[in-house]
């Protein structure tokens, strides 16, 4: 759980990195598990660009323990410590990078609150593809700064002037070990730089309940985009595989989350 | 001259570092003149006396090179590129750090504005004693924010990004910007040129004259050596305009006391 100095730190900042979360009995599951996603996903839905991306869901039957995880006490209370009782566990992906960069950007618009917990199962730094961030960034007086800035990656300026490269925009590494995790406000940009390409990565991510009328809006909003985008294959989007939403262990909290995701329109229709 | 991208950059983070600003013949000179007015402050100090900090006005006749550098197009013309109208230089001087600097930003009141040109004369990084700042800190909510934490506190992990810098190389930083540095030598040297902005609103032109009283306070607690403004860089004897319309400026607004003239 974390401190109340953490807890501040995490508002102020928009991120931690929590060095141990994972035992290595448990990193070997995950990585047993996460050779067995990249074994089953389809090559040709590559995520070309910068990152060439390959992700999948970790929901799935043949990856229990990381499934688990999203509904871990370790991970779910410090979530639910950062955004309230009732957040909402939306998705563990798993990531294959074989680019070596990822361009700078937030995950997501405004009014959307939560966070990522991000698990690199290689060492990494700000040399070797480690997550970078702009300290604050989450704040949206900030972020709106920089949306005016040249991004060579995303948004490149004059020929002669195309603005900055990844490795140009001032930032804070967090460098980790196998078994430490990275939270991050979804609102914060962030970005990697010389990952290798084999780099891999396991995320949870979770939801704050929108609570204001601007925050419930930008819920619907992203609610209607989802289920169109998570069918586009060549996406970061990946629909609930059917073997979470069956819940075969009867968790509540896992209902719980299930019938929210139904609520908002995240989940198209009750499986079979 | 700083490009539109460069001036971007410098509003949305709060600082910028330009490379190889200064030659290495002038980086030369710089090292002879901060060398021999340091010799001079350390004997008008007693034997057993070692602050942390020393610093010390490079508008003497002592230091012409350092002297001349606030109008120095290479410095001026882009102050007054950042502050869109004209920038006033008040102030250029040596600095020899020993050890950390906790964080802490340079502007004393909430419409006090300025400028800082730090020039490191040694290669420094992360770890030996780097300029640190905290990208984007210099704006609101963000720097009030940080005044509600500890920032140096041990239980506290500031995320900050490292200005590694090689001498040479000029950092430039809002007064505002929160910044320190951490695993610095004991002979850490660095020249700086600060620039206020022309006030232009009734709180600005209240924020400079608190400047004064904060500027006079801190020169007396650093126990800085000799006149901020030196009677032969007042005399202004090359009649440059610029330095003139400074010195009025500073006048005016009680920087220069009139018997300092």
């Amino acid at each position: 759980m974390l401190t109340e100095q953490q807890i501040h730190q995490f508002h102020t900042f928009g991120f931690l990195v929590l060095k141990n979360m994972l035992t290595e009995n448990e990193l070997e599951i995950i990585n047993e598990e996460f050779e067995k996603g990249l074994v089953k996903k389809d090559k040709s839905e590559l995520i070309a660009g910068a990152r060439v991306q390959l992700n999948w869901s970790n929901l799935e039957s043949y990856s229990p323990f990381t499934a688990s995880l999203l509904e871990d006490k370790r991970i779910y209370g410090i979530a639910q410590q950062l955004w309230g009782e009732d957040v909402v566990g939306k998705n563990s992906q798993a990531n294959h990078y074989a680019g070596n960069r990822s361009p700078w950007h937030p995950d997501v618009g405004p009014n959307i609150h939560g966070c990522k917990f991000v698990f690199y199962l290689s060492p990494v730094d700000a040399e070797s593809g480690a997550l970078r961030v702009i300290p604050g960034s989450h704040h949206p007086e900030f972020s709106d700064r920089i949306k005016k800035v040249h991004l060579k990656d995303n948004d490149p300026g004059p020929p002669e002037d195309p603005g900055l490269a990844v490795n140009e925009v001032p930032f804070c590494s967090c460098d980790s070990q196998p078994g430490d995790a990275v939270i991050f406000n979804y609102l914060l940009w962030h970005a990697s730089w010389h990952g290798s390409d084999n780099r891999r990565m396991v995320s949870l991510q979770y939801w704050k309940n929108p609570k204001t009328p601007e925050e419930k809006e930008a819920m619907a909003a992203s609610a209607s985009g989802f289920v169109k985008r998570s069918h586009e294959k060549l996406t970061v989007v990946q629909p609930y595989p059917e073997f979470w939403l069956s819940n075969p262990e009867n968790s509540p909290l896992r209902a719980c989350w299930i019938e929210w995701l139904r609520e908002w329109g995240f989940i198209e229709s009750i499986p079979v | 001259m700083l490009t539109e991208q460069q001036i971007t950059f410098f509003n949305t983070f709060g600082f910028i570092i330009l490379r190889k600003v200064f030659s290495d013949e002038e980086l030369a000179i710089m090292d002879d003149e901060f060398e021999t007015s340091l010799k001079i402050i350390q004997r008008e100090r007693p034997d057993n006396e070692a602050p942390k900090h020393f610093n010390w006005s490079n508008l003497g006749p002592e230091t012409p090179f350092l002297s001349l550098l606030p109008e120095d197009p290479r410095i001026c013309e882009t102050a007054e590129q950042l502050f869109s109208e004209y920038a006033v230089a008040v102030s250029s001087n040596s600095n020899r750090r020993v050890g950390d600097t906790d964080w802490h930003t340079d502007q004393s009141h909430p419409h006090s504005y300025g400028l800082k040109f730090a020039a490191y004369l040694q290669p420094l990084n992360s770890d030996n004693g780097a300029f640190r700042v905290i990208p984007g800190s210099h704006k609101q909510p963000f720097n009030d924010t940080l005044k509600h934490i500890e920032m140096d506190s041990p239980e506290m992990t500031v995320p900050y990004y490292s200005c590694d810098s090689a001498p040479g190389d000029i950092i430039i930083f809002n007064f505002a910007t929160w910044h320190s540095s951490c695993g610095g030598s004991s002979d850490r040297r660095m020249c700086t040129i600060d620039f206020y902005k022309n006030p232009e609103t009734p709180e600005e032109v209240e924020g400079t004259y608190d400047q004064v009283i904060v500027d006079e306070k801190v020169y007396a607690k650093i126990r800085a050596s000799g006149s901020a403004f030196h009677p032969h860089w007042l005399a202004n004897p090359q009649n440059s305009p610029r330095r003139q319309r400074w010195i009025d400026w500073l006048r005016k607004y009680g920087f220069v006391k009139s018997e300092a003239a």
